[in-house]
Protein backbone atom coordinates (compact mmCIF):
# COMPACT_ATOMS: atom_id res chain seq x y z
CA UNK A 1 0.00 0.00 0.00
CA UNK A 2 1.88 3.26 -1.34
CA UNK A 3 -0.30 6.34 -0.38
CA UNK A 4 0.25 9.92 0.17
CA UNK A 5 -0.51 10.83 4.02
CA UNK A 6 -2.60 13.76 2.85
CA UNK A 7 -4.94 11.56 0.98
CA UNK A 8 -5.36 9.83 4.76
CA UNK A 9 -6.28 12.65 5.91
CA UNK A 10 -8.94 13.02 3.72
CA UNK A 11 -10.34 9.29 3.78
CA UNK A 12 -9.96 9.70 7.76
CA UNK A 13 -12.31 12.47 7.45
CA UNK A 14 -14.85 10.94 5.31
CA UNK A 15 -15.22 7.68 7.68
CA UNK A 16 -16.11 10.74 10.48
CA UNK A 17 -18.65 12.26 8.69
CA UNK A 18 -20.10 8.71 7.94
CA UNK A 19 -20.08 8.11 11.61
CA UNK A 20 -21.36 11.30 12.38
CA UNK A 21 -24.41 10.25 9.97
CA UNK A 22 -25.06 6.87 11.34
CA UNK A 23 -25.13 7.73 14.92
CA UNK A 24 -27.32 11.40 14.57
CA UNK A 25 -30.16 11.27 16.63
CA UNK A 26 -32.05 14.42 14.51
CA UNK A 27 -32.22 15.23 10.94
CA UNK A 28 -30.08 18.14 11.15
CA UNK A 29 -26.48 16.15 12.22
CA UNK A 30 -27.21 14.22 9.29
CA UNK A 31 -27.16 17.27 6.97
CA UNK A 32 -24.62 18.66 8.48
CA UNK A 33 -22.81 15.28 8.23
CA UNK A 34 -23.54 15.36 4.45
CA UNK A 35 -21.54 18.68 3.95
CA UNK A 36 -18.43 17.62 5.71
CA UNK A 37 -18.45 14.35 3.77
CA UNK A 38 -18.84 16.04 0.49
CA UNK A 39 -15.83 18.62 1.19
CA UNK A 40 -13.59 15.59 2.52
CA UNK A 41 -14.23 14.13 -0.72
CA UNK A 42 -13.38 17.11 -2.63
CA UNK A 43 -10.16 17.59 -0.59
CA UNK A 44 -9.74 13.65 -1.26
CA UNK A 45 -9.96 13.72 -5.14
CA UNK A 46 -7.33 17.06 -4.87
CA UNK A 47 -5.01 15.68 -2.73
CA UNK A 48 -3.99 12.58 -5.42
CA UNK A 49 -0.40 13.47 -6.47
CA UNK A 50 -0.03 16.04 -3.90
CA UNK A 51 3.93 17.35 -3.85
CA UNK A 52 5.51 20.40 -2.04
CA UNK A 53 5.15 23.59 -4.01
CA UNK A 54 3.17 22.47 -6.63
CA UNK A 55 1.60 24.49 -8.80
CA UNK A 56 -1.63 25.19 -10.40
CA UNK A 57 -2.23 24.57 -14.23
CA UNK A 58 -2.43 28.52 -15.32
CA UNK A 59 -0.41 30.15 -17.35
CA UNK A 60 2.03 28.67 -20.11
CA UNK A 61 5.85 28.04 -18.45
CA UNK A 62 4.72 26.61 -15.34
CA UNK A 63 7.76 23.78 -15.45
CA UNK A 64 6.89 20.36 -14.70
CA UNK A 65 5.65 20.06 -10.95
CA UNK A 66 1.73 21.30 -12.01
CA UNK A 67 -1.30 20.36 -10.46
CA UNK A 68 -3.75 17.77 -12.35
CA UNK A 69 -6.49 19.85 -14.01
CA UNK A 70 -9.11 17.55 -14.32
CA UNK A 71 -10.02 16.67 -10.41
CA UNK A 72 -10.03 20.60 -10.31
CA UNK A 73 -12.65 20.67 -13.12
CA UNK A 74 -15.03 18.10 -11.84
CA UNK A 75 -14.64 19.51 -8.46
CA UNK A 76 -15.74 22.85 -9.09
CA UNK A 77 -18.98 21.29 -10.37
CA UNK A 78 -19.15 19.14 -7.12
CA UNK A 79 -19.08 21.98 -4.62
CA UNK A 80 -22.44 23.92 -6.68
CA UNK A 81 -24.25 20.74 -6.24
CA UNK A 82 -23.57 20.05 -2.84
CA UNK A 83 -24.92 23.91 -2.06
CA UNK A 84 -28.18 22.61 -4.08
CA UNK A 85 -28.08 19.31 -2.72
CA UNK A 86 -27.59 21.30 1.19
CA UNK A 87 -30.43 23.59 -0.17
CA UNK A 88 -32.82 20.77 -1.62
CA UNK A 89 -32.08 18.86 2.11
CA UNK A 90 -33.11 21.70 4.44
CA UNK A 91 -36.26 21.71 2.48
CA UNK A 92 -37.32 18.82 3.20
CA UNK A 93 -36.28 19.51 6.51
CA UNK A 94 -38.49 22.56 7.06
CA UNK A 95 -41.17 20.94 5.72
CA UNK A 96 -40.95 17.52 8.20
CA UNK A 97 -40.51 20.44 10.75
CA UNK A 98 -43.72 22.05 10.06
CA UNK A 99 -45.76 18.54 9.72
CA UNK A 100 -44.22 16.55 12.73
CA UNK A 101 -43.10 19.55 15.00
CA UNK A 102 -40.14 17.80 15.60
CA UNK A 103 -37.05 16.36 13.98
CA UNK A 104 -35.82 13.54 15.91
CA UNK A 105 -35.31 10.27 14.50
CA UNK A 106 -37.20 8.54 17.68
CA UNK A 107 -40.01 10.81 17.92
CA UNK A 108 -40.81 10.67 14.18
CA UNK A 109 -41.04 7.17 13.93
CA UNK A 110 -43.33 6.84 16.81
CA UNK A 111 -45.70 9.19 15.08
CA UNK A 112 -45.25 7.13 11.49
CA UNK A 113 -46.51 4.51 13.55
CA UNK A 114 -49.69 5.84 14.84
CA UNK B 1 2.99 23.10 6.92
CA UNK B 2 -0.13 21.19 5.02
CA UNK B 3 -0.25 19.00 8.07
CA UNK B 4 -0.65 21.27 10.24
CA UNK B 5 -3.57 22.45 8.30
CA UNK B 6 -5.46 19.11 7.81
CA UNK B 7 -5.17 18.31 11.61
CA UNK B 8 -7.49 21.59 12.40
CA UNK B 9 -9.32 20.87 9.50
CA UNK B 10 -9.84 17.36 10.73
CA UNK B 11 -10.94 19.06 14.48
CA UNK B 12 -12.87 21.79 13.15
CA UNK B 13 -14.92 19.09 10.96
CA UNK B 14 -15.38 16.74 14.34
CA UNK B 15 -16.60 19.89 16.42
CA UNK B 16 -19.08 20.51 13.76
CA UNK B 17 -20.61 17.12 13.68
CA UNK B 18 -20.71 16.60 17.36
CA UNK B 19 -21.67 20.20 18.70
CA UNK B 20 -25.06 20.70 20.12
CA UNK B 21 -25.66 24.48 19.72
CA UNK B 22 -27.09 25.38 16.04
CA UNK B 23 -25.05 28.49 16.25
CA UNK B 24 -22.15 26.89 16.65
CA UNK B 25 -22.73 24.08 14.42
CA UNK B 26 -22.83 27.24 12.13
CA UNK B 27 -19.82 28.47 13.45
CA UNK B 28 -17.51 25.54 13.11
CA UNK B 29 -19.01 24.72 9.71
CA UNK B 30 -17.58 28.31 8.75
CA UNK B 31 -13.84 27.03 9.81
CA UNK B 32 -14.29 24.09 7.91
CA UNK B 33 -14.66 25.30 4.80
CA UNK B 34 -12.37 28.28 4.96
CA UNK B 35 -9.78 26.01 5.99
CA UNK B 36 -11.06 23.48 3.08
CA UNK B 37 -10.22 26.25 0.80
CA UNK B 38 -6.69 27.39 1.91
CA UNK B 39 -5.60 23.53 1.42
CA UNK B 40 -7.00 23.46 -1.68
CA UNK B 41 -4.59 26.85 -2.63
CA UNK B 42 -2.18 25.00 -1.28
CA UNK B 43 -3.03 21.59 -3.74
CA UNK B 44 -2.36 23.82 -6.29
CA UNK B 45 -6.39 24.37 -7.04
CA UNK B 46 -7.29 28.44 -7.31
CA UNK B 47 -10.45 27.62 -8.98
CA UNK B 48 -11.89 25.07 -6.22
CA UNK B 49 -10.84 27.11 -3.75
CA UNK B 50 -12.18 30.65 -4.91
CA UNK B 51 -15.77 28.19 -5.74
CA UNK B 52 -15.07 26.79 -1.62
CA UNK B 53 -14.80 30.28 -0.47
CA UNK B 54 -18.05 31.82 -2.51
CA UNK B 55 -20.06 29.14 -1.69
CA UNK B 56 -19.00 29.24 1.72
CA UNK B 57 -19.99 32.58 2.37
CA UNK B 58 -23.26 31.73 1.13
CA UNK B 59 -24.47 28.45 3.06
CA UNK B 60 -23.46 30.38 5.95
CA UNK B 61 -25.80 32.99 5.19
CA UNK B 62 -28.69 30.35 4.08
CA UNK B 63 -28.36 28.17 7.31
CA UNK B 64 -28.67 30.80 9.32
CA UNK B 65 -31.94 31.69 7.94
CA UNK B 66 -32.75 28.61 8.17
CA UNK B 67 -32.28 27.59 11.89
CA UNK B 68 -33.65 30.93 12.30
CA UNK B 69 -37.11 29.14 10.33
CA UNK B 70 -36.55 26.09 12.44
CA UNK B 71 -36.40 27.48 15.59
CA UNK B 72 -39.33 29.17 15.14
CA UNK B 73 -41.66 25.48 14.04
CA UNK B 74 -39.45 22.79 15.75
CA UNK B 75 -41.81 22.30 19.62
CA UNK B 76 -40.60 19.62 20.67
CA UNK B 77 -37.00 18.89 21.33
CA UNK B 78 -35.58 15.61 23.33
CA UNK B 79 -33.42 16.68 26.38
CA UNK B 80 -29.64 15.11 27.00
CA UNK B 81 -30.38 11.67 27.24
CA UNK B 82 -29.14 10.62 31.29
CA UNK B 83 -25.92 9.57 31.22
CA UNK B 84 -26.39 6.13 33.03
CA UNK B 85 -27.32 3.88 30.08
CA UNK B 86 -26.77 0.10 30.22
CA UNK B 87 -24.13 -1.24 28.51
CA UNK B 88 -25.88 -3.03 25.96
CA UNK B 89 -27.62 0.09 24.39
CA UNK B 90 -24.63 2.00 24.51
CA UNK B 91 -22.94 -0.77 22.47
CA UNK B 92 -26.27 -0.37 20.16
CA UNK B 93 -25.87 3.22 19.39
CA UNK B 94 -22.00 3.89 19.49
CA UNK B 95 -20.05 1.11 19.39
CA UNK B 96 -21.21 -1.06 16.45
CA UNK B 97 -21.56 2.00 14.26
CA UNK B 98 -17.99 2.74 15.42
CA UNK B 99 -16.71 -0.79 14.40
CA UNK B 100 -18.89 -0.68 11.19
CA UNK B 101 -17.08 2.94 9.83
CA UNK B 102 -13.59 0.90 10.87
CA UNK B 103 -14.18 -1.85 9.38
CA UNK B 104 -15.27 0.26 5.84
CA UNK B 105 -12.14 2.63 6.10
CA UNK B 106 -9.61 -0.21 6.40
CA UNK B 107 -11.30 -2.05 3.22
CA UNK B 108 -11.51 1.60 1.38
CA UNK B 109 -7.60 2.00 2.84
CA UNK B 110 -6.97 -1.96 1.58
CA UNK B 111 -8.12 -1.38 -1.85
CA UNK B 112 -6.72 1.90 -2.90
CA UNK B 113 -4.31 1.07 -5.83
CA UNK B 114 -0.82 1.08 -5.06
CA UNK B 115 2.14 2.90 -6.87
CA UNK B 116 2.46 6.26 -8.36
CA UNK B 117 -0.12 8.16 -9.58
CA UNK B 118 -0.43 7.68 -13.44
CA UNK B 119 -0.03 11.31 -15.47
CA UNK B 120 -0.39 10.12 -18.54
CA UNK B 121 -4.05 12.20 -18.72
CA UNK B 122 -2.52 15.15 -17.41
CA UNK B 123 0.39 15.70 -19.56
CA UNK B 124 -1.94 15.14 -22.29
CA UNK B 125 -4.72 17.56 -21.24
CA UNK B 126 -2.19 19.97 -20.08
CA UNK B 127 0.16 19.59 -23.40
CA UNK B 128 -3.18 19.79 -25.36
CA UNK B 129 -5.62 21.88 -24.25
CA UNK B 130 -4.34 25.53 -25.55
CA UNK B 131 -4.22 23.57 -28.88
CA UNK B 132 -7.80 22.19 -28.72
CA UNK B 133 -10.06 24.61 -26.49
CA UNK B 134 -8.03 28.06 -26.28
CA UNK B 135 -7.68 29.90 -23.38
CA UNK B 136 -5.06 29.67 -20.62
CA UNK B 137 -6.71 28.17 -17.81
CA UNK B 138 -6.49 24.33 -18.00
CA UNK B 139 -9.36 23.39 -15.44
CA UNK B 140 -11.51 26.22 -17.40
CA UNK B 141 -10.81 24.74 -20.57
CA UNK B 142 -11.56 20.83 -19.16
CA UNK B 143 -14.82 21.91 -18.24
CA UNK B 144 -15.83 24.18 -21.00
CA UNK B 145 -14.53 21.50 -23.55
CA UNK B 146 -13.44 18.36 -23.48
CA UNK B 147 -15.69 17.75 -19.95
CA UNK B 148 -18.72 19.98 -21.06
CA UNK B 149 -21.23 17.18 -20.72
CA UNK B 150 -20.26 17.20 -17.03
CA UNK B 151 -21.54 21.19 -16.97
CA UNK B 152 -24.31 20.37 -18.69
CA UNK B 153 -25.68 17.73 -16.21
CA UNK B 154 -24.50 19.94 -13.12
CA UNK B 155 -26.67 23.02 -15.07
CA UNK B 156 -29.30 19.89 -14.98
CA UNK B 157 -28.79 19.00 -11.40
CA UNK B 158 -29.08 22.52 -10.08
CA UNK B 159 -31.81 23.42 -12.48
CA UNK B 160 -34.28 20.04 -10.90
CA UNK B 161 -32.62 21.20 -7.35
CA UNK B 162 -34.02 24.82 -7.70
CA UNK B 163 -37.32 23.54 -9.14
CA UNK B 164 -37.81 21.34 -6.05
CA UNK B 165 -36.71 23.83 -3.71
CA UNK B 166 -39.61 26.09 -5.21
CA UNK B 167 -41.92 23.33 -5.15
CA UNK B 168 -41.71 22.05 -2.00
CA UNK B 169 -41.17 25.40 -0.32
CA UNK B 170 -44.21 26.56 1.96
CA UNK B 171 -45.99 29.88 0.94
CA UNK B 172 -47.30 32.24 3.08
CA UNK B 173 -51.10 33.89 2.55
CA UNK B 174 -49.67 37.45 2.88
CA UNK B 175 -46.65 38.92 1.48
CA UNK B 176 -45.67 40.94 4.39
CA UNK B 177 -42.36 41.60 5.43
CA UNK B 178 -40.52 39.71 8.05
CA UNK B 179 -40.69 41.55 11.15
CA UNK B 180 -37.66 40.14 12.71
CA UNK B 181 -35.14 40.75 9.63
CA UNK B 182 -36.84 44.20 9.41
CA UNK B 183 -36.22 45.55 12.66
CA UNK B 184 -32.34 44.49 12.07
CA UNK B 185 -31.49 45.61 9.31
CA UNK B 186 -33.80 48.78 8.01
CA UNK B 187 -33.36 51.54 10.78
CA UNK B 188 -29.33 51.11 10.64
CA UNK B 189 -27.72 53.56 8.64
CA UNK B 190 -24.35 52.48 8.99
CA UNK B 191 -24.16 49.00 7.25
CA UNK B 192 -26.89 50.02 5.15
CA UNK B 193 -24.59 53.23 3.64
CA UNK B 194 -21.48 50.85 3.88
CA UNK B 195 -23.18 48.18 1.57
CA UNK B 196 -24.56 50.35 -0.71
CA UNK B 197 -20.44 51.96 -1.53
CA UNK B 198 -19.17 48.22 -1.59
CA UNK B 199 -21.92 47.22 -4.08
CA UNK B 200 -21.00 47.74 -6.97
CA UNK B 201 -17.38 46.52 -6.30
CA UNK B 202 -18.87 43.05 -5.63
CA UNK B 203 -20.72 43.26 -9.03
CA UNK B 204 -17.70 44.18 -10.76
CA UNK B 205 -15.47 41.58 -9.28
CA UNK B 206 -18.05 38.70 -10.30
CA UNK B 207 -17.93 40.14 -13.51
CA UNK B 208 -13.71 40.51 -13.38
CA UNK B 209 -14.31 36.77 -12.58
CA UNK B 210 -16.12 36.24 -15.65
CA UNK B 211 -14.58 37.81 -18.08
CA UNK B 212 -11.28 36.59 -16.95
CA UNK B 213 -12.16 32.93 -16.35
CA UNK B 214 -10.34 31.63 -19.38
CA UNK B 215 -7.26 33.11 -18.55
CA UNK B 216 -6.91 33.36 -14.82
CA UNK B 217 -8.33 31.68 -11.66
CA UNK B 218 -12.02 32.32 -11.69
CA UNK B 219 -14.98 31.43 -13.95
CA UNK B 220 -18.52 31.42 -14.78
CA UNK B 221 -19.41 29.13 -11.20
CA UNK B 222 -17.50 32.02 -8.81
CA UNK B 223 -18.73 34.98 -10.97
CA UNK B 224 -22.47 33.44 -10.53
CA UNK B 225 -21.92 33.07 -6.90
CA UNK B 226 -20.42 36.65 -6.46
CA UNK B 227 -23.52 38.30 -8.35
CA UNK B 228 -26.03 36.23 -6.18
CA UNK B 229 -24.28 37.22 -3.36
CA UNK B 230 -24.58 41.03 -4.94
CA UNK B 231 -28.58 40.69 -4.96
CA UNK B 232 -28.47 38.88 -1.29
CA UNK B 233 -26.51 42.08 -0.37
CA UNK B 234 -29.41 44.28 -2.02
CA UNK B 235 -32.48 42.74 0.20
CA UNK B 236 -30.70 43.49 3.07
CA UNK B 237 -29.91 47.24 1.62
CA UNK B 238 -32.95 47.92 0.80
CA UNK B 239 -35.48 45.19 2.19
CA UNK B 240 -37.93 45.00 -0.15
CA UNK B 241 -39.39 42.38 -2.08
CA UNK B 242 -39.55 43.23 -5.55
CA UNK B 243 -38.15 40.27 -7.04
CA UNK B 244 -40.85 38.34 -9.95
CA UNK B 245 -40.52 34.69 -9.41
CA UNK B 246 -41.96 33.18 -12.72
CA UNK B 247 -40.21 35.47 -14.48
CA UNK B 248 -36.82 34.50 -12.43
CA UNK B 249 -37.68 31.04 -13.36
CA UNK B 250 -38.27 31.26 -17.00
CA UNK B 251 -35.25 33.24 -17.33
CA UNK B 252 -32.98 30.22 -15.66
CA UNK B 253 -34.78 27.50 -17.76
CA UNK B 254 -33.95 29.53 -20.70
CA UNK B 255 -30.37 30.43 -19.73
CA UNK B 256 -30.17 26.62 -19.55
CA UNK B 257 -31.52 25.86 -22.99
CA UNK B 258 -29.23 28.14 -24.89
CA UNK B 259 -26.12 27.08 -22.99
CA UNK B 260 -27.35 23.25 -24.01
CA UNK B 261 -28.02 24.67 -27.78
CA UNK B 262 -24.40 26.29 -27.41
CA UNK B 263 -22.47 23.78 -26.49
CA UNK B 264 -24.20 20.73 -28.73
CA UNK B 265 -23.44 23.42 -31.39
CA UNK B 266 -19.95 24.04 -30.83
CA UNK B 267 -19.20 20.30 -29.64
CA UNK B 268 -20.96 18.07 -31.73
CA UNK B 269 -21.48 19.72 -35.15
CA UNK B 270 -17.61 20.45 -34.46
CA UNK B 271 -17.72 24.21 -35.46
CA UNK B 272 -14.67 24.12 -32.89
CA UNK B 273 -12.27 22.68 -35.24
CA UNK B 274 -13.59 24.56 -38.55
CA UNK B 275 -13.21 27.61 -36.87
CA UNK B 276 -10.60 28.10 -34.81
CA UNK B 277 -11.17 31.97 -34.47
CA UNK B 278 -14.74 31.42 -32.17
CA UNK B 279 -13.32 29.14 -29.55
CA UNK B 280 -12.20 32.39 -27.18
CA UNK B 281 -16.14 33.89 -27.33
CA UNK B 282 -17.22 30.29 -27.18
CA UNK B 283 -15.30 30.27 -23.42
CA UNK B 284 -16.84 33.95 -22.49
CA UNK B 285 -19.95 33.02 -23.59
CA UNK B 286 -19.85 29.81 -21.80
CA UNK B 287 -18.94 31.40 -18.65
CA UNK B 288 -22.02 34.09 -18.74
CA UNK B 289 -23.99 31.83 -19.42
CA UNK B 290 -22.51 29.09 -16.41
CA UNK B 291 -22.67 32.66 -13.87
CA UNK B 292 -26.18 33.59 -15.25
CA UNK B 293 -27.76 29.93 -14.49
CA UNK B 294 -26.15 29.92 -11.14
CA UNK B 295 -26.83 33.43 -10.42
CA UNK B 296 -30.51 32.83 -11.27
CA UNK B 297 -30.39 29.63 -8.93
CA UNK B 298 -28.76 31.04 -6.23
CA UNK B 299 -31.20 34.24 -6.14
CA UNK B 300 -34.07 31.64 -6.67
CA UNK B 301 -33.07 29.59 -3.24
CA UNK B 302 -32.02 32.56 -1.17
CA UNK B 303 -35.74 34.60 -2.01
CA UNK B 304 -37.45 32.03 -1.39
CA UNK B 305 -36.72 31.14 2.05
CA UNK B 306 -36.41 35.14 3.03
CA UNK B 307 -39.58 36.05 1.77
CA UNK B 308 -41.82 32.69 1.28
CA UNK B 309 -41.30 30.84 3.83
CA UNK B 310 -42.24 33.26 6.71
CA UNK B 311 -44.54 32.82 9.52
CA UNK C 1 14.30 46.28 3.98
CA UNK C 2 13.75 42.53 4.84
CA UNK C 3 14.67 42.40 7.89
CA UNK C 4 12.16 45.91 8.65
CA UNK C 5 9.68 44.01 7.10
CA UNK C 6 9.93 40.98 8.97
CA UNK C 7 9.68 42.91 12.32
CA UNK C 8 6.62 44.75 11.34
CA UNK C 9 5.40 41.07 10.02
CA UNK C 10 6.21 40.05 14.22
CA UNK C 11 4.71 43.42 15.72
CA UNK C 12 0.91 42.24 14.02
CA UNK C 13 1.72 38.55 15.13
CA UNK C 14 2.21 39.97 18.65
CA UNK C 15 -0.72 41.67 18.48
CA UNK C 16 -3.13 38.63 17.49
CA UNK C 17 -1.22 36.67 19.69
CA UNK C 18 -2.35 39.56 22.67
CA UNK C 19 -5.84 39.49 21.39
CA UNK C 20 -6.48 35.88 21.37
CA UNK C 21 -5.53 35.92 24.96
CA UNK C 22 -7.87 38.61 25.46
CA UNK C 23 -10.48 36.08 24.19
CA UNK C 24 -9.80 33.42 26.91
CA UNK C 25 -9.03 36.29 29.57
CA UNK C 26 -12.74 38.25 29.20
CA UNK C 27 -16.00 36.74 29.61
CA UNK C 28 -18.48 39.82 28.61
CA UNK C 29 -19.64 40.04 25.31
CA UNK C 30 -18.58 42.84 24.52
CA UNK C 31 -15.35 42.81 25.77
CA UNK C 32 -14.45 39.94 23.29
CA UNK C 33 -15.75 41.70 20.55
CA UNK C 34 -13.66 44.60 20.94
CA UNK C 35 -10.84 42.35 21.30
CA UNK C 36 -11.73 40.44 18.07
CA UNK C 37 -11.93 43.97 16.40
CA UNK C 38 -8.33 44.26 17.34
CA UNK C 39 -7.09 41.30 16.32
CA UNK C 40 -8.97 41.64 12.80
CA UNK C 41 -7.82 45.20 11.83
CA UNK C 42 -5.02 45.97 13.61
CA UNK C 43 -3.42 42.50 13.70
CA UNK C 44 -4.10 41.97 10.17
CA UNK C 45 -3.13 44.89 8.84
CA UNK C 46 -0.02 45.43 10.45
CA UNK C 47 1.20 42.02 9.31
CA UNK C 48 0.21 43.18 5.55
CA UNK C 49 2.02 46.49 5.82
CA UNK C 50 4.70 44.25 6.75
CA UNK C 51 3.91 42.36 3.76
CA UNK C 52 4.29 45.24 1.49
CA UNK C 53 7.42 45.98 2.78
CA UNK C 54 9.08 43.00 2.41
CA UNK C 55 8.38 42.93 -1.26
CA UNK C 56 9.24 46.76 -2.14
CA UNK C 57 7.32 48.72 -4.79
CA UNK C 58 5.25 46.20 -6.67
CA UNK C 59 2.19 45.20 -8.52
CA UNK C 60 2.07 41.89 -5.98
CA UNK C 61 2.02 45.49 -3.16
CA UNK C 62 -0.94 47.39 -4.71
CA UNK C 63 -2.84 44.42 -4.09
CA UNK C 64 -2.22 44.02 -1.38
CA UNK C 65 -3.03 47.84 -0.75
CA UNK C 66 -6.26 47.32 -2.11
CA UNK C 67 -6.70 44.23 0.62
CA UNK C 68 -6.10 46.40 3.55
CA UNK C 69 -8.71 49.12 2.18
CA UNK C 70 -11.47 46.05 2.15
CA UNK C 71 -10.24 45.45 5.71
CA UNK C 72 -10.61 49.25 7.12
CA UNK C 73 -14.13 49.27 5.25
CA UNK C 74 -15.42 45.75 6.48
CA UNK C 75 -13.99 44.80 9.25
CA UNK C 76 -15.67 47.62 11.72
CA UNK C 77 -18.24 47.37 9.90
CA UNK C 78 -18.93 43.47 10.99
CA UNK C 79 -17.94 44.59 14.57
CA UNK C 80 -21.57 47.02 14.47
CA UNK C 81 -23.25 44.59 13.12
CA UNK C 82 -22.45 42.27 15.50
CA UNK C 83 -22.58 43.92 18.29
CA UNK C 84 -26.05 46.21 17.77
CA UNK C 85 -27.39 42.37 16.59
CA UNK C 86 -26.09 41.71 20.54
CA UNK C 87 -27.96 44.88 21.54
CA UNK C 88 -31.08 43.98 20.24
CA UNK C 89 -31.36 40.60 21.38
CA UNK C 90 -30.15 41.43 25.26
CA UNK C 91 -32.00 38.17 26.88
CA UNK C 92 -30.11 35.48 24.60
CA UNK C 93 -26.50 36.89 25.61
CA UNK C 94 -26.96 37.18 28.79
CA UNK C 95 -28.69 33.65 29.12
CA UNK C 96 -25.63 31.96 27.10
CA UNK C 97 -23.19 33.87 28.79
CA UNK C 98 -23.80 32.65 32.30
CA UNK C 99 -22.22 29.73 31.74
CA UNK C 100 -18.41 31.06 31.45
CA UNK C 101 -18.51 30.50 27.90
CA UNK C 102 -19.77 34.50 26.81
CA UNK C 103 -22.24 33.21 24.41
CA UNK C 104 -20.02 32.17 21.50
Amino acid sequence: MNFEIVELFAIAMFFISLFGLITSKGVIKGIISMITMEIAVVMFFLSIGFQTGILPPIGRDVGDNVADPLPQALMITAIIIGVAVTAVNMTMLIALSRQFKTTEWDILKKKKME
Amino acid sequence: MIYVLLVFWIISGILAIQARKLIRIIVYLAIFSTISAVCFFVFGAPDVSMAEVAVSSFSTVFLIVCFEKYFTLVTEVTKDPPHKEKLSKRARKFILPACFTAAIALLFVYFLPDGTVNTYLRDLYLYRFRLDVGGENAATSIYLGYRVYDTLFEALMLLISVVSVAHMSWRAETDETDAHFAGVTKSDTVDVYTIRILCPAMLIFGVYLILNGHISPGGGFQGGVAIASFFICRYLIYDVYDVRFGKIMIFEKMTFATLIILAVLFVFLGVYIQLPQLRIPYLLAMNMLIAMKVAFGFIIIFYRYIAFERR
Amino acid sequence: MELLGNIVIVIGLVFMAFGALGLYKFKDFYLRLLVLAKIDTVGAITFMVGIIIRHGFSFFSLKVLLIIVLFLILNPLTAHIIARAAYLSIEGIDEESDDGTGGR
